[in-house]
């Protein structure tokens, strides 16, 4: 066994709940590396067939550490997980259930526990015929009956299995939108970290898993220890030397909300315009005097980025909530045109709590208030209720019909593109989407590169992806390898290339870390183009070439409908890719290694 | 109007105290630890010599509020004193509470030491520093009869386990002779060495009732409804 694995995947089948421990395969583990890229590599084995629904039994949901989760390494804290999605969908309708795949990766303890509980990963699949909880407490798994648990928010549910559990074991759970089936719910963790895009609490409710635990206190094997110890200090050293690091360790991503604005990049309205006249009040440093009282690390990290608070006056007094990260406060603030922290906060804790993805969220608020403000629906369509523009009551009032999937929420739990189809072609201009996937709190007009970000990105309009080939290979590979964006912003790619060779004894260098990344990226793209899913799909909806901002720094700013054409053009042509169907050529396929693989499916 | 009701306006934090104690039993399963790491390598990282070594009576006291529960005191732990990244070893122990707040547990060198009452004289693995007060544990004396964890565990920090074979006991800080590792690597700072001008004892409780105290401290206007 190489460093850096443990060589065993615990497999559970919800059917009869019944566990059992297979070999990882370090065949694939030594192309794929792990996370994001052992999730691809799993789903494409066990999904032979296009068109299966997500929230059937047959869908795995999958958790993938990587190969340096659980070292005490600076940024190697997280985990992806690995399902096919359930809020997107091709515009070729021709098959009912066809999706993306969706790999979601969240940051805090549970990675890295899972890890040092003795598994390179965690598949479930099947259906539990009742809401349990997963334990895994190292070897000894179980289950726990959550017929308590089931339709509680998800702040209640954690603590109530913190109590009982003790504190040395960390948990993911979903709120009542998972167990719902909204399509945009997502499993939140302990630290108010949310698996947000594609759906994966949705699926998890589908398995009637309302929670999981974990406990690991295993070391992992490595293959040079002591390297990896001083390259542990030398990270360390080099993070703290970052130009960011004070401020970022006090503030977080918070005050990206300002630059943001700034640069015209914000999503205000409905993605109207790309600044925000209140912005000032959601960020620092209002954060700071009214609202943090506690910030939160993730495993081995110094940036502490989690930063908790609770509103201590005003309407929402008593509300915890963590944030406002970036993605999160301008999808829930401006986009929706909320203009006060406490209103914000009292937003995003009530998506963690009912266990929404919080930038879809804002999305489907954003384009519900905006048809109310277009006149598309009325009242009388909603219920009674009026969405106008920052009206936090109503929001609220809105989330919960949405996660309860009652009376308008029934429609908008579908999420944006589906939601506009039911509610009529007027309703269709005003869905934010790519593929179904929401988009996120990066605005176009004044920064184009985010149509290609939002337009190529496997799960769909995701902002994470990176604008260049060579960056989107450079995250994938991070994703494979379940390393933090911020702090590999901070050091670099470097340190992680080293600590692979040394945990594992495998050779990396830049030329086999690309290819990896490109490897996982290109499998990816045959999964969504089984499932029906061209070119068409990686544009942005046409209203967004309609858009031209009115007001702020970037008055005036627009993206045309050549430049998408232009911009998509260059990037096949670059990758390989047939630019007419943006297919892989097979070529291409062959020389990733991946031929066979698809040729052994079709 | 749908709406969740909260059943409670309170915390739950603190209802099933010696919860962390049963964690303390683990299964056999052992892994080998890579090599051990020789010379320096497991040598303080991060920031060095913020602390200036003490040779009075000390105790190490913990700023809870301002833990972020990185865990990277417990990794430095087990590196310098065990020469291991396993970090079961760690005589400083972090652990996760709801709502979130991280409490770092370490051994407070009570002056009454009920650990050391408790170990059986024809065993006689605990012992006290003379120069630092810190408590020993020789590990080649113990006999592994639990007695020393049952004493801590009860009113006081809990901080002693027993080691994966269950076999030995594991956890008491012995502040590296003086000069303490974790105190040196906490990028929060929330680690002191200090002198003991008072009973360590007064220190130490256990975690789920530190979380306890501090969630009222750091939520202060409750839970909301």
């Amino acid at each position: 066994m190489s460093g850096g694995f443990t060589g065993r995947t615990l497999e559970i089948d919800l059917n009869r709940q019944r566990h059992f421990v297979s070999d990882t395969d370090m065949k694939a583990a030594a192309l794929y590396l792990g996370g994001r890229g052992m999730g691809i590599k799993t789903l494409w084995d066990r999904i032979p067939t296009a068109g299966l629904d997500p929230l059937s039994p047959e869908n795995p949901l999958m958790f993938w550490p990587g190969p340096l989760s659980g070292l005490p390494l600076a940024g190697a804290s997280r985990v992806s997980v690995v399902t096919k999605a359930a809020n997107t969908s091709p515009l070729d309708g021709s098959l009912e259930n066809a999706s993306t795949v969706t790999y979601s990766s969240i940051g805090g303890h549970f990675g890295p526990a899972l890890k040092m509980a003795g598994f390179d990963g965690l598949i479930l699949s099947g259906r539990s015929d009742r809401p349990v909880v997963l334990i895994i407490d190292e070897n000894k798994i179980s289950f726990r009956d959550a017929a308590d648990l089931w339709g509680q928010t998800t702040s209640i549910t954690l603590e109530t299995l913190g109590r009982e559990l003790g504190p040395d074991f960390r948990l993911l759970a979903i709120g009542p939108a998972g167990e719902k089936g909204v399509r945009f719910a997502g499993i939140v963790s302990d630290v108010r970290r949310t698996t947000a895009r594609g759906g994966s609490g949705a699926v998890m409710g589908s398995k009637n898993i309302k929670a999981i635990a974990v406990r690991g206190t295993i070391p992992i094997p490595m293959n040079k220890a002591e390297g990896l110890m001083a390259l542990r200090r030398d990270t360390a050293t080099l993070l703290s030397g970052w130009s960011n690091y004070t401020h970022w360790r006090r503030w977080g991503p918070t005050p990206l909300l300002l630059s943001s604005a700034q640069a015209g990049m914000l999503t205000t309205k409905n993605f109207r315009e790309g600044s925000w006249q209140d912005i000032a009040n959601l960020s620092i440093p209002a954060t700071e005097r009214e609202f943090w009282v506690h910030h939160t690390a993730c495993a081995h990290c110094t940036l502490k980025c989690v930063k908790i608070g609770q509103i201590s006056k005003g309407p929402w007094r008593g509300v915890i909530a963590e944030g406002p990260g970036y993605s999160a406060g301008a999808m829930l603030g401006s986009n929706c045109g909320v203009s006060d922290l406490g209103g914000l906060m009292k937003l995003i804790s009530r998506a963690d709590d009912l266990g929404m993805d919080p930038i879809a969220a804002g999305n489907v608020l954003g384009f519900v208030m905006d048809l109310y403000d277009n006149g598309v629906l009325g009242s009388a369509e909603l219920g009674g209720l009026s969405p106008e523009w920052g009206k936090v009551p109503v929001m609220l009032e809105l989330l919960d019909q949405i996660a309860f999937r009652q009376g308008i929420g029934e429609v908008l739990s579908l999420g944006v593109k589906k939601a506009a189809a039911v509610l009529g072609a007027k309703a269709v201009p005003f869905a934010m989407h790519v593929k179904g996937q929401e988009l996120a709190g990066w605005n176009v007009p004044a920064s184009h590169d985010f149509a290609l970000v939002y337009g190529t990105a496997n799960r769909g309009g995701s902002h994470q992806e990176g604008a260049t080939i060579q960056e989107q290979h450079r995250r994938t590979f991070l994703d494979a390898l379940c390393v933090c964006r911020f702090v590999y912003g901070a050091v670099g790619l470097a340190p992680y290339q080293r600590a692979l060779s040394l945990a594992t004894g495998w050779q990396s260098d830049d030329a086999s870390m690309l290819a990896a990344g490109e490897r996982i990226w290109t499998l990816e793209k045959m999964f969504n183009a089984r499932e029906g899913f061209r070119r068409a799909d990686d544009r942005l909806p046409p209203s967004m070439t309609s858009i031209v901002f009115t007001t702020g720094p970037k008055k005036g700013a627009s993206f045309p409908a050549e430049k998408q054409e232009s911009l998509l053009d260059k990037y096949y042509g670059d990758r390989g890719w047939d630019i007419k169907t943006s297919l892989p050529t097979p070529a291409k396929l062959k020389s990733l290694g991946l031929d066979k693989l698809v040729e052994k499916q079709s | 109007m749908i709406r969740l009701k909260f059943s409670r306006r309170d915390f739950m934090i603190g209802a099933l105290v010696g919860a962390a104690a049963g964690a303390g039993v683990l299964g056999a399963l052992q892994r080998k630890s890579a090599s051990d790491p020789s010379g320096n390598s497991g040598g303080s990282v991060f920031h060095t010599d913020r602390a200036a070594r003490i040779t009075t009576l000390s105790f190490i006291s913990v700023d809870h509020a301002r833990c972020t529960g990185c865990g990277i005191c417990e990794a430095e732990c087990a590196l310098v004193r065990e020469k291991t990244y396993d970090t079961w070893r760690s005589r400083i122990r972090v652990h996760h509470f709801e709502p979130p707040l991280d409490i770092a547990s370490i051994c407070a060198s009570c002056n009454d030491a009920p650990c050391v009452k408790a170990c059986p004289p024809e065993a006689n693995a605990l012992t006290r520093d003379p120069l630092t007060g810190a408590v020993l544990l020789n590990e080649a004396k113990c006999i592994g009869c639990r007695a020393c964890l049952t004493a801590c565990a009860k009113d006081r920090s809990d901080v002693i386990r027993m080691s994966r074979d269950g076999k030995k006991a594991l956890g008491i800080c012995d502040l590296c002779g003086g000069d303490p590792a974790c105190v040196k690597v906490c990028p929060e700072q929330c680690l002191s060495l200090v002198p003991a001008n008072q009973d360590g004892r007064g220190l130490a409780a256990n975690p789920l009732i530190i979380a306890r105290s501090l969630a009222h401290n750091i939520y202060r206007s409750g839970r909301d409804s």
